[in-house]
């Protein structure tokens, strides 16, 4: 009798949540590696993975291997996995701080604002030569300004004296998002016959996107990390609400501005490279959480791992099936996808949103 | 518990013709207070009195509207925070939690003061989180997220966390809240007994006046933001008190196991307030 | 009442007025009412440029206000309104299509797929979010909807085999009164007979759902039906104005907020028809800003809209039209 009640109250010992996360971690990393190196090897030309390991260790068999390989599609894949764990890290911390799961950069106008900068930038260059050329690093730099300034002004908006609050933040961050991204469409109206790039800022892409770009990407992301480090245990003890906070002994508002500062720095570094991806950082952390749980240290590594590959994987896929697989051998045509990566992201995550909801209530 | 020496001669909080509340609307219009250490106390009162609004102007939850507050004679307004948060913690009435976060990673956070934000956990910091989970009798749910337990394993996984704080002060909100009449004596028996160990200094807001009466050993009544009453248990709790404060008729015995006083309420006087 | 009918007699005046050439207010009457000594060339700049896209707007708007009104009283959300819970970017994604890729529809199926896809957006949102949760929740919902089918919008319309450049980004994204002519009066004229039966018949019922749904059933009203009834009518208010204007943003939202704060009253049987009227004074006076302000471009009006809207309602959250919500 007490042998069936305590095998009844005691059930299937669960597996420790440490050794869920390392697992989660490692199948995570060996997944994320694996589709990077089927991003390389699929394009117009088709490698075998021993081609890209050769093109990659600078032995390749022909010049032309290089070139695709180092030159457009490696950066590419770097740079959507790197995004992609940006995006949805900043998704961890905003999920965490506003206290509401479906907070995301895009949601609360970070996103918008990044964007905002971007075509503005845009535009202003127009009629300079070469600005349209992606290379122009004046846009990341105006996008992560702008993603910057749209983070201070949803805060300063949402200030009262008695400080913020989540509440207040989120729905100030719904509104100036809408507002933001009518500015944005203003400027669509003065870009004249160049609607096409801005186009591919609006719903984001990772299309021309080389080492130049990568090389503004890097310096934001090692900037973010002891942000990070240093906001993870903060953002740990806000979640459990201010009170909680205040009686472990932290400052609650400058707690909360430290988080947002870290999960605005993240997403209007990714949204200033490529364009404004929906869904991305709202997903990763979601998916990061029904493996690992709450807690920060956890989720914001996992959710970073689970975002670089949904971009890559979104990226992978707006590539193949913008090829129209014609057997044509120029490199041209990896550098454009017509299809924008973003409405990829929104393609898959949509079912998956709804999904989420669904299984929330 | 932990390494801070007391400073001897001060009251372990003096409250000092505090105005407490909210903007625009004063709770406790002139509150003069002090706790001493070692002390248990019960604050009781109707419902909307004040007492939740008290408690968190004693943990400086909310600032006073004017007055002070000392923690060990110090304005503690004035304190570091998280050096507060290492002598004085507090279990609020209401509770945030994340969802998926499970117990034991809430009660870890109770080491945040004294880890600081930039170091890991050490093997104290397990132990302590360890021993609150051990006393408040919830390690067969360690694992489990806090947002599926039910109401009274929630409250004592947010009391583990305060445990896990190990600070020489705690103030509960209605620590017993949720919980059936074993844990909540097991509760309350764990109070009494780090008060009585490790010389714990406990407020705590009850509503059971048995209950008050036989775990403090001074009840502090409070009507609309006042003071009404303050004294040991056998003074406070009597028929008198129970009329104004609570409009309850109501017989007051002796409990013949523990001593404590102890009410029977009969019926409510049809009130003209 | 006043106030507000001289100032929509101005400013239908002006939009037929104003622009290139502008013309005398003398002009516009003879014009108008075809009295002699007036330009053939006049007379057709107002008749059948500007007059169409007067009635358009002041439709637009007037159905607009008057959906948003029906809508944030239905789901008792002072933050509801078609542009952000997803309804009017759902019914945009369905016109959008249709129009990018030419497919062969006739053009009275534009109206009746945007109700459609409003409906189906709607019901969606609605299954997702309970009303009893707090009013965050179904915003933050809505945002995601909305960004999601805009960027579906616009993977439609870049996939589309003829890219229409600017203008059908505009048309389909923020809403814009540039296309719209006489045909397009015509096709949405028939759906406007919905809004004075909205007008007259909603604002009982509406202001019975406000008291709470367990009010509401013991005064006799079932709830659940009266409230589907409600909001398919708001969402049928709506998909007309889509189909020939897009999802022009921030007047359903904004005008009912605009009239309980100036009449002071929120008695849904006066909120509705002043939203209505007012609705339709904000679109023609944003669509004659929105024509001239530029002026050779011409700014969607949605821009405008959402432009001088949003910071209203920021202001108008200031001033705590959330205070009385339960908290999160
Ligand atoms: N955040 C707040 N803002 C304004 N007024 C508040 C706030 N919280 C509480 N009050 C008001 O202050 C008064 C005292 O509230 P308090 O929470 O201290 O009562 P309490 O004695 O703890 O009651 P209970 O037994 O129900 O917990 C009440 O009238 C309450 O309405
Ligand atoms: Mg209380």
């Amino acid at each position: 009798m007490t042998a069936v009640a305590a095998g009844l109250v005691r059930r299937k010992p669960a597996a420790s949540p440490n050794l869920r996360y390392r697992w989660s971690v490692a199948v995570l990393a060996v997944l994320l590696v694996a589709l990077m190196l089927l991003y390389v090897m699929v394009g117009p030309v088709l490698f075998a993975p021993d081609l890209v390991i050769k093109a990659l260790a600078g032995q390749p068999e022909e010049p032309l291997h290089r070139i695709a390989v180092r030159e457009v599609r490696l950066p590419r894949a770097l740079m959507a996995a790197l995004a992609g764990a940006m995006l949805s890290s900043s998704g961890a911390f905003l999920q965490s701080v506003l206290r509401n799961p479906l907070a995301a950069p895009a949601t609360v106008g970070i996103t918008q604002g990044a964007v905002l900068g971007a075509v503005l930038a845009l535009v202003l260059t127009f009629g300079s030569e070469g600005a349209l050329n992606d290379l122009n690093t004046l846009v990341p730099l105006a996008a992560m300004a702008g993603g910057l300034a749209a983070g201070g002004l949803v805060y300063g908006l949402s200030y009262r004296r008695a400080g913020s609050d989540p509440l207040r933040l989120i729905l100030t961050g719904v509104v100036v998002a809408a507002a933001l991204s009518a500015a944005t469409s203003f400027l669509v109206l003065l870009s004249g016959s160049h609607t096409d790039s801005i186009i591919r800022w609006l719903v984001g892409s990772l299309s021309t996107r080389t080492w130049d770009h990568l090389r503004f990407l890097v310096p934001v992301a090692v900037l973010a990390v002891p942000l990070a480090v240093a906001t993870i245990p903060v953002g740990n003890v806000l979640q459990l609400g201010d009170a909680t906070a205040v009686n472990l002994g932290l400052r609650a508002e400058l707690a909360r501005a430290g988080v947002l500062t870290t999960a605005v720095v993240l997403a209007a570094g990714a949204v200033s490279v490529v364009g404004g991806i929906a869904f991305l950082g709202m997903m990763g952390p979601h998916l990061a959480r029904t493996l690992v749980g709450s807690d920060l240290r956890r989720l914001v590594v996992c959710s970073a791992l689970v975002g670089a590959i949904i971009l890559v994987a979104a990226d992978l896929m707006a590539r193949t099936f913008s090829l129209d697989w014609i057997p044509l051998l120029s490199i041209e045509t990896e550098s454009g996808s017509r299809i924008p990566v973003g409405a990829f992201t929104a393609l898959v995550g949509a079912p998956f949103f709804v999904y989420l909801l669904r299984a929330r209530t | 518990m932990t390494g801070t020496e007391p400073t001897v001669g001060h009251p372990s909080i003096w409250v000092d013709r505090v105005a407490a509340g909210y903007r625009g609307h004063e709770v406790s219009r002139r509150l003069s207070l002090s706790i001493e250490r070692g002390s248990r106390t019960a604050l009781v009162g109707p419902n909307g009195s004040g007492k939740s609004t008290i408690l968190k102007t004693l943990a400086r939850l909310i600032k006073p509207l004017s007055g002070s507050v000392y923690l060990n004679g110090k304005d503690i307004g004035r304190l570091p925070t998280r050096e507060v948060a290492r002598r004085m913690a507090i279990l609020p009435q209401v509770h945030e939690v994340p969802p998926e976060l499970t117990v034991l990673e809430l009660v870890s956070q109770g080491r945040f003061p004294h880890v600081g934000a930039l170091r890991m956990l050490r093997h104290t910091d397990d132990e302590a989180v360890q021993e609150a989970i051990r006393l408040t009798r919830l390690e067969h749910l360690m694992d489990r997220p806090v947002d599926t337990l039910s109401g009274g394993e929630h409250q004592r996984a947010w009391m583990a966390l305060a445990l896990a704080q190990q600070t020489d002060l705690l103030l509960l909100d209605e620590p017993t809240t949720f919980l059936d009449v074993g844990h909540q004596l097991d509760l309350l028996g764990l109070v009494s007994r780090l008060n009585r160990d490790h010389r714990v200094t406990v407020v705590m807001v009850l509503h059971d006046l048995n209950h008050a009466a036989r775990f403090a050993d001074r009840m502090i009544a409070v009507l609309e933001g006042d003071v009404v009453a303050d004294g040991p248990p056998t003074e406070v709790l009597t028929p008198g008190l129970l009329r104004e404060c609570f409009g309850v008729e109501a017989s007051v015995m002796e409990d013949p196991q523990t001593g404590a006083p102890m009410c029977i309420p009969h019926t409510t006087i049809p009130s003209d307030r | 009442m006043i106030v507000l009918s001289c100032l929509s007699v101005g400013v239908v005046l002006c939009s037929l007025a104003w622009g290139t050439p502008t013309l005398s207010v003398g002009k516009v009457v003879g014009a108008l009412f075809g009295s002699a000594g007036v330009e053939d060339s006049h007379r057709f700049i107002v008749r059948d440029l500007r007059l169409p896209r007067v009635i358009g707007g002041a439709l637009a708007g007037g159905m607009l206000g008057a959906s948003g009104a029906v809508m944030q009283d239905t789901l008792r959300n002072p933050l509801a309104g078609p542009e952000l819970i997803g309804v009017s970017a759902g019914a945009s994604l369905a016109v959008a299509t249709i129009v990018a890729f030419r497919l062969p529809f006739p053009g009275v199926a534009l109206p009746i797929a945007a109700l459609a896809a409003g409906l189906i957006t709607g019901t969606l949102i609605l299954s997702l979010v309970s009303l009893k949760t707090n009013p965050m929740h179904m915003l933050l919902v809505g945002a995601a909807l909305t960004a999601l089918i805009n960027a579906l919008v616009i993977a439609a319309i870049t996939l589309a085999p003829n890219f229409g450049g600017v203008s059908i980004i505009y048309r389909f994204l923020v809403g814009s009164l540039s296309d719209v002519q006489w045909d397009e009066i015509r096709l949405a004229a028939p759906w406007a007979i919905g809004l004075p039966l909205v007008i007259l018949l909603a604002g009982r019922p509406l202001n019975i759902l406000k008291l709470g749904d367990e009010v509401a059933e013991g005064l006799g009203v079932g709830v659940r039906r009266t409230r589907a009834v409600l909001f398919a009518a708001s969402v049928l208010l709506v998909a007309p104005v889509v189909a020939i204007a897009g999802p022009i943003g921030f007047i359903a939202l904004v005008s009912p907020h605009i009239v309980r704060r100036l009449l002071r009253t929120s008695d849904a049987r006066v909120v509705l028809p002043v939203a209505a009227v007012t609705g339709a004074v904000l679109v023609l006076a944003a669509d004659t800003a929105a024509r001239l302000a530029l002026h050779p471009h011409e700014v969607a009006v949605g821009l405008w809209t959402a432009l001088l809207g949003a910071p209203t309602l920021l202001v108008l959250m200031q001033r705590g039209i959330l205070r009385r919500r339960p908290s999160a």
